[in-house]
């Protein structure tokens, strides 16, 4: 793909010009040369800061900060149990998204709109909330679950409070990211490319592993790269889950060195720069396993007609234990925050309880003034960062996945680093950069898009890529060949076939950025409030269950929106489905 | 009309492994010639034919043509437009791909599968520049026109994605005519299609490119087709073109013995020169003296190769006296072929193929006599 | 070669405008405000005007002042702030822009507008701990008034004053632990019978390092206070948040919370939650940790008269209400003082000096009783 798929950049236009127009930017030029600088700089400013804060002191440059992160006696002991956390949570999200996304595409599996909302509802729900919900359903003391089969398995049969607890609420809690990813690679997967593997003579589940999986690589591996990263930093499970049993992970540490005054940026830096690395190495892994280039162009001009796949008998097998599924991660967590909701107070359900629910959270709610701000602001931002970020990033996948411009890679290792950055740091970061800049954004909600467009820039890429991968080079080649300019060619050609991964992508982030607290607490300001700050007040005054109330409410404006996304999705994207 | 010269390609070894495979680029290690100081020239009208196997340079050289590929070197001219050129000394020109004005069907048709069969064609139509572009009812009205040539007119809403296989290579190919370009480019547009598609779409291409006296560069592998289609063929090897000339004209005299084997097959018969009388020559073998017409310059001692085609020799179990290059052997195997019944025969140390009408079948072990007339057969030099 | 020069374009004016956009490394955060700023001035004229008054003209010129400004900023993290300015914007004509965090990102955002000489804050409210470092940073400006001398003698802090405290006591499920088995006292939870009953909070250190201190005083050495508390966090579930805790634990996830707030369990128990802090005969695990919350005013303040005005209003009887109303402990001692009676201990006072100290200490207790606690 590399050599052969595209005219070099820079091609001079006219024979004839003079020397002077040969320079002269096209303006594909400047198009990518605009989405590399936004993109290097979007991820420079909170790396800097980041590295300067590691690695310089009063004294000039050191490495104390090192020292002091991992010159611990419990550090192994940490990323142990970082490395199993992360690795367990990445396969169980892995499995569940992989599995759910192959059922919902290429098979016949029944109920598939009820499906396709549970396979993102857990993304949707706080994490903070979908933990608590854990808690009350499977802690040991308390948990309903438990008291539910207590009179077969004796008492306490579940144990959340358990490194397997902590990768089962996180891996559920992470699954639709791979949900999402996979389904768009799988919708653009030609099914005779696995029929064909059937007629050969291999079982189904011969063909799964060694067509589908293969053909879905560079999805599989965007997916393992966010979802161990993700899982190495993520601080809420372990937090909730782990303490309760001493189980510390890698992210403990940041925790406690941020902690108190002054904050140790540098040991926090120090820990940060560990992630950075494993990350960069995971960028150019997946950049390897993508150079095969045609191997995964399952978007050719070719025209295939999608035709799920028949269970057969396991119709019904399947069906259950998507309702099983369905009941597990969606039903339950939800029917006890929907339950906490009506409540004053959480108490285990008896028939007393059921006599006093009441509508007064929601009440609450409603009375609140700052709650229609915090929505507005937040659909502004959710909206406007996700489309932001996804039109940029296709430009960059381009840019990455097809251009011959040397450095390229660099773009998609830049684009990737927002991802280790602490959110606190990246508040620091832009706070100080924009407190200092003439561009007067501080105390905007401007500056909350900056956060909101680096934060989720990561994952925009990994989006972008993967489904530029998917698309054969040849129906670019064809319309630059029918006399299509660069700019037609990828407005006409290349995002409407890029559309499901976009909007994929789109949807994962307008439903984080709901939750994006670690930045936005610092970079708001008053009259900018958004939901997540909110839900953070909320919180602090304890109003744990008109955090319930709020919680179902944000559950259902995001099913509304990403619905709606769907329908209009699918009008303008690859319509493969009818 | 079309004119190439001294065009080169290099890849460089470590790019080589990531090139995309099996689209004709040379393989091996270190820089290595993708094309290598290849001329040609293409007259109106014409069928033009690259021909070779995978990874000869065919592809490049016609991506090159398309400019999808920037070559090292050389100088690409289509009538009196100057498309690209990098000698030494003069300025570099490089008229970027859609500039070119030229149609291409690309080998998986590369349709754009969120379109309709009537936006794939309009495309090029829609895109063009602003000055130029036709009004959207002239848009309409051409690509109807076109779709209506290529029966696909009754699909023009529907999506792309639903066509058949050879429905799909009309519309390509409908796409890439629409604009009437001056230059069609055709990238082994029958290799996707079944044995018998591909017979019947061959003669309405070549039915379609004689209608609309498009000048066309094609590029196959397969010499059948190149054979069936081409005004001219190219035959290339490693890189570099290797004979070029009528379909009939290279298929009988192939200039070496790459071109004889590759196109159609070949016996060969090794010899030395033993004289030769203005075209006729004379060729001593180790299983007897052969006779044949060659315009090639050759003294006497050279080592050749002869090579005849199994369909130009006859076979007979009499011995009929009073004509050349009639040598007796014994038939090993035969073949019944439908239209032909091919015999093996041995003579020495040689098997040689024979293919006869299916009129004539003669049984393993028989004694038979083989002539090969004198103007069906080819020197070919050794090396 | 052309192709070359894009790539490194991109990452080399990306640094170049990053550092257009710093003006410099951030590492020299320093004091951006410098002294002659004329908000700085203007402010220090309006404090020492208002400082040089008593009495009735004191709170004209203040109202007077204030009103004239006509909107204050306030950054806070005191989650009663909304009640406190509804009923402040109804007292008197001026808006009142609050940003709400937590008590650390209140801290970092002062600190980074501070340097950067941006003056968005005119008061701040917060944890003692907190208001000290920004004293310490010399951003606060003495605030001196009639109200702030009859403070509980804790608040009167250098250079802010307390407006109400963060009383930590030992919380309990009144389902599980039956009237009469309640803990007596912090060392009866380090016994064998509490095991896996009662929950430490993660981040604590304030009040661990006053209790720590009572029982230095109580003349137990450093070390055996240490393996005190190590022995209870054998028996303890370690959680995070106390809003997670108070939810917990009236869930019965553990029988006894050490660290709760007073008005997190006492708002429970007021909407029927099985909570309680005290016996029916009103007597709780003492001593109780009381730590002060309060208002600290900015040297430069945009609108000093209005942050005075503010932290006169918390201070008085309407402010201390609305904290009241939330089951806070006001810093004006009242009839009905919640505390009386009680054995209090103070956070130590040079508790910022030594907060690493602390920190990694408690983080060890926390630690070390869990390598038991994980079974």
């Amino acid at each position: 793909m590399m050599t052969t798929a595209s005219p070099a950049v820079g091609t001079d236009t006219v024979a004839a010009s003079a020397w002077w127009r040969r320079w002269l930017p096209t303006p594909k030029m400047l198009i990518l040369g605009v989405v590399g600088l936004v993109i290097g700089y979007l991820a420079l400013v909170p790396l800097y800061y980041l590295l300067w804060g590691t690695f310089f002191d009063a004294d000039g440059v050191s490495v104390a900060g090192f020292e002091r992160a991992y010159g611990n006696s419990q550090i192994f002991e940490l990323i142990g149990n970082s490395l199993w956390f992360a690795a367990g949570a990445a396969v169980l999200s892995l499995v569940v998204g992989t599995a759910l996304a192959y059922l919902n595409v290429r098979t016949d599996v029944p109920f598939k709109a009820l499906f396709f909302a549970a396979s993102i509802v857990p993304l949707i729900i706080p994490g903070i909330l979908y933990t608590i919900s854990w808690i009350l359903l499977a802690s040991p003391e308390i948990g309903l679950v438990n008291k539910l089969v207590e009179p077969v398995f004796g008492s306490g049969t579940f144990d959340v409070f358990t490194i397997w607890g902590m990768i089962w609420v996180e891996g559920l809690h992470l699954s639709p990211i791979v949900f999402l990813l996979m389904v768009a690679a799988f919708r653009s997967m030609d099914p005779s490319l696995e029929e064909s593997a059937l007629m050969s003579g291999a079982t189904r589940w011969q063909v799964f592993r060694k067509v589908t999986v293969p053909l879905a690589r560079p999805a599989i591996v965007a997916s393992i790269l966010i979802m161990v990263v993700r899982s190495l930093e993520s601080f809420e499970v372990p937090a909730l889950l782990g303490l309760q049993n001493g189980i510390y992970v890698f992210t403990s540490r940041i925790y406690f060195v941020l902690r108190s005054y002054p904050p140790d940026f540098a040991a926090a830096g120090a820990l940060a720069v560990g992630l950075l690395i494993l990350a960069i190495i995971g960028v150019a892994l997946s950049n390897i396993v993508g150079r095969s280039g045609k191997n995964y162009q399952t978007v050719t001009g070719k025209g295939f007609r999608p035709r799920p796949m028949e269970l057969g008998k396991w119709r019904s097998v399947v069906g259950a234990g998507i309702i099983l599924y369905f009941i597990l991660t969606v039903i339950a967590p939800l029917v006890v925050l929907l339950y906490t909701s009506l409540l004053k107070y959480y108490t285990a359900p008896t028939l007393n309880v059921f006599k006093t629910m009441t509508l007064e959270n929601y009440r609450e709610l409603i009375g609140m003034s700052k709650a229609v701000t915090a929505l507005r602001n937040s659909l502004i931002l959710g909206i406007g960062s996700a489309t932001l970020v996804m039109a940029f990033m296709a430009i960059a996948a381009w840019f990455v996945v097809r251009s011959r411009v040397r450095g390229r890679q660099v773009v998609d290792q830049l684009a990737f680093v927002p991802l280790v950055i602490p959110g606190l740091v990246l508040g620091l970061a832009l706070s100080f950069v924009y407190l200092r800049s003439p561009i007067p954004i501080y105390g905007t909600l401007f500056i909350l898009l900056i956060a909101y467009c680096t934060r989720y820039m990561p994952y925009g890429m990994r989006y972008a890529v993967t489904s530029m991968h998917q698309i054969s080079s040849e129906l670019e080649e064809s319309a630059h060949v029918s006399g299509a300019s660069w700019w037609q060619t990828f407005r006409r050609v290349i995002v409407p076939l890029l559309a499901p991964g976009l909007l994929a992508g789109w949807v994962y982030i307008l439903v984080v950025s709901f939750r994006e607290l670690s930045s936005s607490i610092l970079l708001y300001s008053p009259g900018n409030e958004v939901l997540s700050i909110l839900i953070f007040e909320q919180f602090e005054d304890g109003e744990f269950t008109v955090l319930s109330a709020l919680g179902v409410v944000m559950v259902l404006t995001l099913i509304l929106l990403v619905s709606i996304a769907y329908k209009l999705g699918a009008k303008v994207g690859l319509n493969r489905t009818n | 009309m079309l004119r190439i010269d001294n065009l080169v390609k290099t890849f460089a070894g470590e790019r080589r492994k990531r090139s995309r495979n099996g689209n004709g680029d040379a393989k091996g290690p270190a820089k290595i010639f993708a094309v290598n100081d290849v001329s040609f020239e293409v007259g109106e009208g014409e069928l033009f034919t690259l021909l070779g196997p995978s990874g000869c340079g065919k592809t490049t050289t016609l991506r090159s043509i398309a400019g999808l590929e920037r070559p090292d070197a050389g100088h690409i001219a289509l009538t009196e437009r100057v498309l690209f050129s990098s000698k030494p000394g003069e300025k570099p020109v490089n008229v970027p791909a859609n500039s070119r004005g030229l149609g291409m069907v690309f080998q998986s048709y590369a349709i754009w599968p969120h379109m309709t069969v009537f936006n794939n064609v309009a495309f090029p139509l829609q895109v063009m520049k602003r000055a130029e572009r036709p009004g959207k009812r002239e848009i309409s009205e051409r690509v109807m026109r076109v779709l209506e040539t290529m029966e696909l007119a009754s699909f023009a809403d529907r999506h792309a994605t639903k066509l058949s296989g050879g429905q799909q290579q009309r519309l390509a190919l409908a796409r890439a005519v629409v604009i009437e370009p001056s230059l069609l480019l055709l990238d082994e547009p029958l290799s996707n299609l079944d044995a018998k598609l591909r017979e019947s779409l061959r003669y309405e291409l070549k039915r379609l490119q004689r209608e609309l006296g498009i000048t066309s560069v094609y590029v196959t592998h397969d010499q059948i087709e190149a054979l069936a289609l081409s005004s001219k063929i190219a035959v290339m090897s490693d890189g570099s073109l290797v004979q070029m000339g009528r379909p009939r004209d290279v298929y009988q005299n192939p200039s070496n013995k790459f071109v004889a084997e590759f196109i159609g097959t070949s016996n060969f018969i090794s010899g030395v020169v033993s004289g030769h009388n203005g075209e006729r020559y004379t060729v001593e073998t180790n299983d007897g003296r052969l006779l044949l017409d060659s315009a090639a310059d050759m003294p006497d001692g050279t080592e050749v190769v002869v090579s005849i085609r199994p369909e130009s020799m006859e076979l007979s179990e009499q011995h009929r006296p009073g004509q050349p290059n009639q040598w007796s052997g014994n038939v090993l195997t035969r073949a019944f072929l439908g239209d032909s019944v091919d015999h093996v025969i041995g003579v020495g140390k040689h098997e040689l193929r024979v293919r006869c009408n299916p009129s004539i079948s003669i049984a393993p072990g028989t004694d038979v006599y083989l002539r090969m007339p004198p103007d069906r057969l080819s020197l070919v030099p050794v090396n | 070669m052309r192709n070359r020069t894009v790539g490194t374009a991109i990452t080399v004016s990306a640094i170049g405008l990053l550092l257009a956009a710093c003006g410099g490394p951030p590492g020299g955060a320093g004091a951006g405000g410098d002294g002659s700023s004329a908000v700085e001035q203007h402010a220090k004229e309006v404090y020492d005007k208002l400082n040089g008054l008593t009495g009735k003209e004191r709170t004209k010129e203040l109202v007077r002042l204030a009103e004239e400004e006509g909107e204050v900023s306030i950054y806070t993290s005191n989650s009663d702030m909304d009640d406190v300015v509804e009923v402040f914007e109804d007292t008197y004509d001026i808006d009142v822009s609050v940003y709400r965090g937590n008590s650390e990102s209140v801290l970092q955002r002062v600190l980074q507008e501070q340097s950067a000489g941006f003056y968005g804050v005119d008061a701040v409210e917060t944890n003692s701990t907190e208001l000290n470092v920004l004293n310490k940073e010399n951003y606060l400006y003495p605030y001196e008034s009639e109200l702030r001398d009859k403070v509980r003698e804790e608040g009167q802090a250098e250079n802010w004053i307390a407006s109400r405290f963060n009383v930590f006591v030992v919380g309990w499920n009144t389902n599980r632990v039956k009237p009469g088995e309640e803990p007596k006292s912090l060392e009866e939870l380090a016994e064998p019978k509490w095991r896996s009953k009662v929950s430490l909070e993660l981040d604590d250190v304030d009040w661990f390092a006053g209790m720590a201190e009572h029982y230095e005083e109580q003349g137990m050495s450093q070390q055996e206070i240490v393996d005190l508390f190590k022995r209870i966090a054998k028996n303890a579930k370690i959680v995070k948040g106390h809003t997670v805790q108070g939810e917990l634990l009236s869930a019965g996830q553990f029988d006894v919370a050490l660290s709760s707030y007073s008005h997190t369990i006492d708002k429970a128990a007021d909407e029927g939650a099985p909570v309680a802090w005290r016996t029916s005969s009103g007597q709780p695990v003492e001593p109780v940790v009381i730590r002060p919350n309060g208002i600290g005013l900015t040297k430069t303040a945009e609108n000093p008269a209005a942050a005075t005005l503010f932290a006169d209003f918390e201070l008085q009887q309407a402010g201390q209400q609305v904290f009241e109303e939330n089951f806070r402990i006001g810093s004006m001692p009242s009839d009905q003082d919640p505390l009386a009676g009680y054995d209090t201990v103070d956070v130590p006072g040079d508790f910022l000096a030594s907060m690493k100290k602390w920190d990694r200490l408690y983080a060890e207790v926390v630690k070390g009783g869990t390598e038991v606690g994980g079974e």
